[in-house]
Parts: structure tokens; sequence; C-alpha cells
């Protein structure tokens, strides 16, 4: 059980090495992805370009932030907010940042917003009959593996939108990019070759101003974006912000972890009752379980009760 | 390929999509989720350690299958690739 104290100890030794200055925010944080994002064009530029496919000069020329607000198709939605939202002609982009699980909750979410805004340039009467020839993309960068991928070794994956009964592709419908920072993380400290994108990720989930300092070396677009992290995790006012979203986070975490403590004990109980009533001894399920003596008991006796 | 068929009366639009007041209450539906989520991961992961080791015991899969919510094909899984 995680307590509220364990809870402010954890974040304060996180606060405590930024403010010390050995480390800084990272730039996954709400906190820091939209700054470094508005004042890094060539670094978002960077990411889209080699994301996309698409040359870099062309996404830097035409990069149209837009409002993080989101497209609204019905009167009665209200305003929502996205991480980052940017146009690049006919090209509408999303981006998600996440420092925590991507749930089904959180990509069921993005499915909607994303397919609100397909929504909003379709015409429902006709649906061929597009009302503008936008391309809907939604980026997720994520810290935690996202369960739903198979373990390969791919650090970015692609979906499209197809129908499942007859498989058609909707040629407009939103495409969704995941970008795994776990995995690009775990090869940079596997001391594995990165490629281009991946160094240019690594600077959203990397704290170590040692390591962001070896990882920019020598190219300006990271250089500006390390700079930019270490500017925000000197600014007091931005601190706060920060701290209030570690603790948020650290929320989060101790729900997962709850959560999959409560899942164990479930199957516990439900093993040893099954295993009791088809009347197996307790040193055998002692072996079976690895459960303790006092466990198994403890549980029989609550099943009586139960 | 076929035709599309219309995209708001898929099966992705009606059954993937979060409603309106999902979407409005998302912070609760997320951690209830996240909550739900986990218990079956935690319950997961008690499944496969026990399997191993009643496997590792000398119970048979169709014991294993007798104690345990799995089904055969599971079991053996779960052996396999541990």
């Amino acid at each position: 059980m995680i307590t509220d104290e364990m809870e402010r100890k954890t974040v304060k030794q996180k606060m405590d090495k930024v403010i010390s200055g050995e480390e800084v925010i990272e730039g996954i944080y709400d906190v820091c992805f939209k700054p470094v994002m508005d004042d890094c064009p060539e670094y978002l530029a960077s990411l889209i370009s080699l994301i996309l496919g698409l040359p870099y000069d062309y996404v830097l020329e035409n990069l149209e932030v837009s409002s993080t607000e989101h497209t609204v198709a019905r009167v009665t939605d209200r305003p929502r907010r996205s991480d980052f939202v940017v146009n690049i002609k006919d090209k509408h982009i999303i981006i998600e940042a996440y420092k925590g699980d991507y749930s089904k909750a959180v990509a069921k979410k993005n499915l909607s917003y994303a397919f609100r805004t397909f929504e909003k340039n379709l015409d429902k009467e006709k649906q061929d009959d597009y009302k503008t020839n936008v391309e809907i993309f939604e980026i997720n960068f994520d810290v935690m593996k996202m369960s739903f991928i198979k373990d390969d070794n791919l650090t970015i994956h692609t979906f499209e939108t197809r129908e499942i009964n007859n498989g058609y592709l909707h040629p407009f419908a939103p495409k969704f990019i995941y970008v795994d920072l776990a995995k690009i993380s775990k090869k940079y400290y596997n001391k594995e070759k990165l490629s281009k994108l991946e160094r240019l990720v690594l600077l959203l989930v990397l704290t170590s101003k040692k390591e962001l300092r070896e990882v920019s070396k020598g190219e300006a677009i990271m250089e500006k974006v390390v700079n930019k992290l270490e500017s925000l995790s000197s600014d007091p006012i931005f601190l706060t912000e920060a701290e209030l979203e570690a603790f948020d986070e650290y929320e989060k975490k101790t729900l997962r972890e709850e959560g999959v403590e409560e899942g164990k004990n479930q199957r516990d109980k439900e093993i040893v009752l099954k295993m009791h009533e088809k009347r197996m001894d307790i040193e055998t399920i002692i072996e079976c379980t690895g459960l303790s003596r006092e466990d198994i008991e403890k549980i029989i006796n609550e099943g009586k009760v139960g | 390929m076929s035709k599309p068929g219309n995209i708001f009366e898929s099966s992705l639009y009606d059954d993937i999509l979060l409603s309106d007041e999902e979407l409005e209450a998302f912070d609760e539906y997320e951690k209830k989720t996240l909550r739900e989520e986990r218990v079956e991961e935690g319950k997961n992961q008690r499944d496969k350690e026990y399997v191993m080791n009643m496997h590792e015991n000398g119970v048979s899969v169709l014991d294993i299958v007798r104690y345990s919510k799995l089904s055969q094909e599971e079991v053996e899984k779960i052996i396999n690739e541990g």
C-alpha cells in the first residue's frame, strides 16, 4: 500500500534533483512538452518529418501550430484540449504525450477526439464526398509499454482505420502512430545504436543533464531543446506546476500498482478455494501456490464464512 | 475491395469510441478503467506463476485446468512460453 507520505517523499526526491541542478523535468511532462514544441519549431519539424516521411524543409516552411483546443464537431461538444496540434497544409496532426500507461481508456479517448476531427471534415450524407482532403494523424509519445502492441523490436507503430467486416481502408480516417519511448530509452541504456529519430525522441525522456548533453552534442536543434529544458527546470513557478503534475502521475501509478495487487489477491483466493474444494491437502496447496500456511488457512476460513 | 459502408454506423464507430458522456467524465472513467485493467493484469500474472509452480511440482495439465480458471490451451501456452 502506497501512503501519502511515500508519495510526497518520492515526488520530493525527484524535485530535489531538479532543484540541485542535477536533473531536469522530463520533456514528456505537459508543463515542458508544450513550451519545448512551441519554442523549438525545428525540433518539432524534425520529429514530424521523420515520423511521417515528409521533407524537413517542407514541414518547417508549412508548419502551423494550431490551437491545442480540439475541433468541435457537434454543437453539444465542449471544447477539449490536446497536448499539441499542428497543421501542415492538408495534414492535421494531433500530438499526445503520455507519462503513464497508455490504457484502453486513453486509447479510446484519443480515438474519439481524432474521429471528432474526422467527422467535421466529412459529409455524413455522402461518405466519399469530403469537404476537404484533410488527412488526420495522431502521434502518441508514450513512456509505458503499450500492452496491446506485440513485443517486437519496432519503436514506432502505425495503425490505419479499416472496417472490421470487409477490411476497407478509409482513406481519410485518422492514422495513429505510437512512439514507444520506453523501448527507445532501453535501447539507449543498453548502448544499442539509435536512429536519428530515436535520438531526437530520447530528449523527451532523459532527465540527467549529463546524458542530455551527451546525446545532443554537436546537434544545434537538439542542443536548443536541452537548453529549453534546463531553463524551464530552473524556473520556480514552472517547478510548482511540474510538482503538481508529478503528484497526479504518482496517484495514477498507485492506482495501477494497487490494481495489480488486488488482481493477484483475488486470484489467490479463487485458486486456493478451488484446490480446497477438490480436496487437495494444505501441504500440496503450499507447494503448488507458494503461499504460506497461514495465508492459505485464512483464505479457506474466510471462504467458509463467505 | 468492398465498399466502405457508413463509417458512422460501423462497429468501429459504435463500439470503440467513447460516448459524449464518457468523454465528459473522462478522468473518473480513466481511473476506473486503469484500475480494472491492472486487476486483470494481476490475475494474469498470478495465473502464470501458479501454472508454472504446479507444472514444476508434477501436477498434470488436466489437473492444472481443474484447479485454475484456465483452459487446457491456455495452460499449455503458459508452460510452453515458460
